[in-house]
């Protein structure tokens, strides 16, 4: 018996944009945010898991059912489009019921049901109004509940906070949690905003070029990217070429010691700037270096730090050391632990 | 100075006009124990008082003593008589009314218009017309009424020209006019930008080339004599043909084209291009040419029409199938471009939501494509209705006989000329002019696919 939602060589193409080959694996409840820049086949993916766009290759298992061969329309996906693409011939709650025609409910059930989801996504104020009038957010999750209303067994989610307004992304995040929460959906999210990642996801997966580059926890794939490139599209600075020999990393204006070997000879090495501090006096300190700019974003301090000729870190800072004047032009000893720095094996 | 001029010259004028009337009366000029010149002293006299009192306009008032002498004076050389005179009079100071109050209450641009309408109005009604004083005296009221606003005032002129200046075509200019000056006065939107409304104005200029010979024709006959020729029995038998006709023709239309339509929109395959040219194929030829290419091929002595004879007893040269047939070859371009345009207005993806939600493709079209292309395709399937309702030439071919409506208009043309034939042409623009309007206004009610901005 494998996982809830299976996914086995999938692969595309579109044009000239080829998506896949592609795996992963999903449990049930999950709820994955696929992280890619613009055009990196992550709504192609989520199209040709709705049945909507072909697939050349590859098995789907949902449920235990292989549905790659399915019409949509018996695959059981819900799909929240970008654009919401609500029915603006349809009222809300005529949209909502739209798909319950297919369900075999009497009416009466049919106008329980439509009524319960107004309720659990604070709809009922808009029940009559038309698609035309709504704000983005209230479209969202008109779009969202109208999918979920079916029961299908998987949530495909196309940006549901792009183009929204700041209340509206908040309105549509709370909606999101409560789904996957209350409603224990399991939800497929894609988009190119890592922030919107981490205030919901619980597995994340980062995708280029029509491939899914890592796949894991949140924590996991922020502090341990396995590729520069996506430790680079999580946020991560002070990335640096590296040869590595044994333990040690070689770096042109540093060694580093990385406790473990690598196993490859050549790569990168991340150096997080919240791990970086300003050595006390007398302390050991892995680098000197020449402030650059400083910056006071009031919750932390970024230093930029000229180290060796045109190279530079940045170092974040919490609190202002008393001890140092920060002025441009200062001198200023670095020093880490050693889990500071990361390797990155691949591109 | 201003105070001793409103002291004194009310009783100057009173004086004068006094002097006038005793004097002019002595010399025989005037007749000073007329009652009608004696009510004017009388006047004269009580309005002198209450302008001295202070308690009235001084302008106006000064004015209406002085038009008071002045009719005094002429006494009926306006008029033949007391009662004409006074109507003058009355219309006077009215007249001079509204004139003060415009020039005290609005910008001087209004009392130009004023000042310019009323010459303007003396010049065509006592100058250039003669004897039309009493039209000149009602014109001076609709003046009065309308010359407080460009827009009213605009709209009596074009009353006043339309009657004065478009004979025989007055009703026609009078709405024509009153439509034109109806859609300039509406005009909202970028009127920074002059060269839209510049276009909107040449635009209409050749749509009035339209309007007119319509509307001289539905206005030119008298309802008695349509009515009498809608009783004849020939001619109902023909408009009914022609209403059931066209609407066999066009369900038949709709039937097929609409399906094709959605496909043209949704799908892309070789020869798509071609294929939409095609549909323009009856647009392109003329309409006799039509009726022969369709002859050539079902006519009776042809194969094909023999064999469809042979096989389903129909023959399609001279009956009511014929009709239809050339109906349906004419109309076709308008239901199909109406319908495709309808179709790619539908975002695809409402379509593939559809399937997500669980609708088959059929589903997806019938609940979802086809209620959002409902408006386009009822309006590309009336234009249908009403192209196959008026086809003349291809049916003229096909089948001379039984009359469809057109048909009937050009046998009677032919047969007794134009006087008669007017009337009949009038009871039909007013049936399908009604009809379209109503369905046109009743495509309003459907669905739209435009999304209001966010």
């Amino acid at each position: 018996m494998g996982a809830y939602l299976q996914i086995e060589n999938l692969a595309a193409r579109f044009g000239t944009f080829a998506l896949g080959p592609l795996s992963m694996e999903l449990g049930k409840g999950d709820y994955l945010v696929l992280l890619g820049p613009a055009g990196c086949g992550k709504t192609s993916l989520l199209r040709t898991l709705a049945g909507i766009a072909p697939l050349w290759q590859g098995n789907v298992v949902l449920d235990g059912l292989e549905i790659s061969t399915l019409p949509p329309e018996r695959r059981r996906v819900g799909y929240v489009p970008q654009h919401s693409e609500l029915f603006p011939h349809l009222s809300v709650e005529e949209n909502l019921a739209f798909g319950l025609a297919y369900a075999g409910l009497s009416r009466k059930e049919l106008k329980g049901r439509v009524g319960r989801y107004l309720s659990l996504f604070g709809l009922e104020a808009f029940s009559r109004r038309y698609p035309g009038t709504l704000s983005g957010g209230e479209s969202k999750k008109v779009a969202i509940a109208r999918s979920l209303i079916v029961e299908p067994r998987l949530l495909l989610l196309d940006e549901p906070l792009g183009m929204l307004d700041h209340n509206g992304r908040r309105e549509v995040l709370d909606t999101l949690r409560m789904v996957h929460e209350e409603l224990g959906a399991t939800a497929v999210h894609v988009t190119h905003d890592r922030h919107e990642a981490w205030r919901i996801a619980q597995t994340c997966g980062v995708m280029s070029d029509g491939l899914l580059r890592q796949l894991g926890g949140v924590a996991e794939l922020f502090r341990i990217p396995r590729s520069r490139f996506v430790a680079e599209f999580l946020g991560g600075t002070n990335i640096f070429p590296a040869e590595f020999n044994g333990c040690d990393a070689k770096l042109d204006w540093a060694n580093f010691d990385l406790g473990f070997a690598p196993g490859v000879p050549r790569g990168w090495v991340l150096l997080r700037p919240e791990r970086i501090r300003l050595a006390a006096d007398g302390e050991q300190f892995q680098v000197r270096g020449t402030l650059r700019s400083i910056r006071d974003y009031g919750e932390f301090i970024e230093l930029e730090v000229s180290v060796a000729g045109d190279t530079a870190i940045l170092a974040l800072h919490i609190g202002i050391d008393s001890g140092v004047s920060l002025l441009p032009g200062a001198e200023l000893h670095l020093a880490w632990n050693r889990d500071a720095a990361h390797p990155l094996l691949e591109d | 100075m201003a105070y001793n001029l409103k002291k004194t010259l009310p009783p100057l004028i009173f004086t004068l006009h006094l002097f006038l009337h005793i004097f002019l009366g002595a010399r025989g000029w005037t007749m000073p124990f007329e009652l009608f010149n004696l009510m004017l002293l009388l006047t004269n006299f009580v309005v002198m008082i209450i302008l001295m009192r202070g308690s009235a306009d001084f302008l106006l008032g000064t004015g209406v003593m002085i038009l008071i002498a002045g009719h005094g004076l002429l006494g009926q050389k306006l008029a033949p008589d007391s009662l004409s005179s006074g109507a003058v009079l009355t219309v006077n100071i009215l007249t001079l009314y509204v004139g003060i109050k415009i020039w005290q209450n609005l910008p001087c641009r209004h009392f130009a218009a004023f000042a310019i309408s009323y010459l303007l109005l003396f010049y065509i009604f006592i100058l250039r017309m003669q004897n039309a004083e009493a039209l000149f005296l009602l014109a001076l009221l609709g003046l009065a009424a309308t010359a407080r606003s460009f827009k009213l005032l605009a709209y009596f002129w074009a009353l006043v020209a339309s009657f004065s200046f478009c004979q025989p075509y007055s009703w026609e200019a009078l709405i024509i006019s009153f439509f034109f000056l109806k859609v300039m006065f509406s005009l909202r939107g970028k009127l920074y930008f002059p060269a839209a409304p510049l276009f909107l104005v040449s635009g209409l200029l050749l749509l009035f080339l339209v309007l007119l010979p319509t509307l001289a024709l539905m206005i030119g006959e008298d309802s008695r004599s349509m009515m009498n020729i809608l009783k004849l029995p020939e001619v109902r038998d023909a408009i009914r043909l022609t209403a059931i006709t066209a609407t066999i023709s066009t369900a038949i239309l709709a039937a097929f084209c609409v399906p094709l339509a959605y496909a043209l929109s949704r799908l892309e395959f070789f020869g798509k291009t071609f294929l939409l040219s095609a549909i323009d194929i009856p647009i392109i030829i003329p309409q006799s040419a039509a009726g022969i290419a369709i002859l050539k091929v079902f006519g009776s002595q042809q194969f094909l029409g023999e064999t469809i004879f042979n096989f389903a007893g129909i023959r399609f040269d001279g009956t009511a199938f014929g009709i239809c047939l050339a109906q349906i070859f004419v109309g076709l371009p308008f239901i199909m471009k109406g319908a495709v345009a309808a179709f790619d207005s539908v975002p695809p993806g409402l379509e593939q939501c559809a399937r997500t939600l669980g609708a088959s493709s059929f589903g997806a079209f019938w609940r979802v494509a086809l209620p959002l292309a409902a408006k386009g395709v009822a309006a590309a399937a009336v234009l249908a209705w009403a192209r196959a309702a008026g086809e003349f030439g291809a049916v003229l071919f096909v089948a001379p006989f039984p009359e469809t409506a057109p048909i009937s208009v050009y046998n009677r043309f032919t047969a007794a000329g134009l006087v008669e034939t007017a009337p009949l042409v009038a009871a039909l623009l007013f049936f399908s002019l009604a009809l379209f309007f109503l369905l046109q206004w009743s495509i309003r009610l459907l669905p739209s696919t435009r999304r209001e901005e966010d």
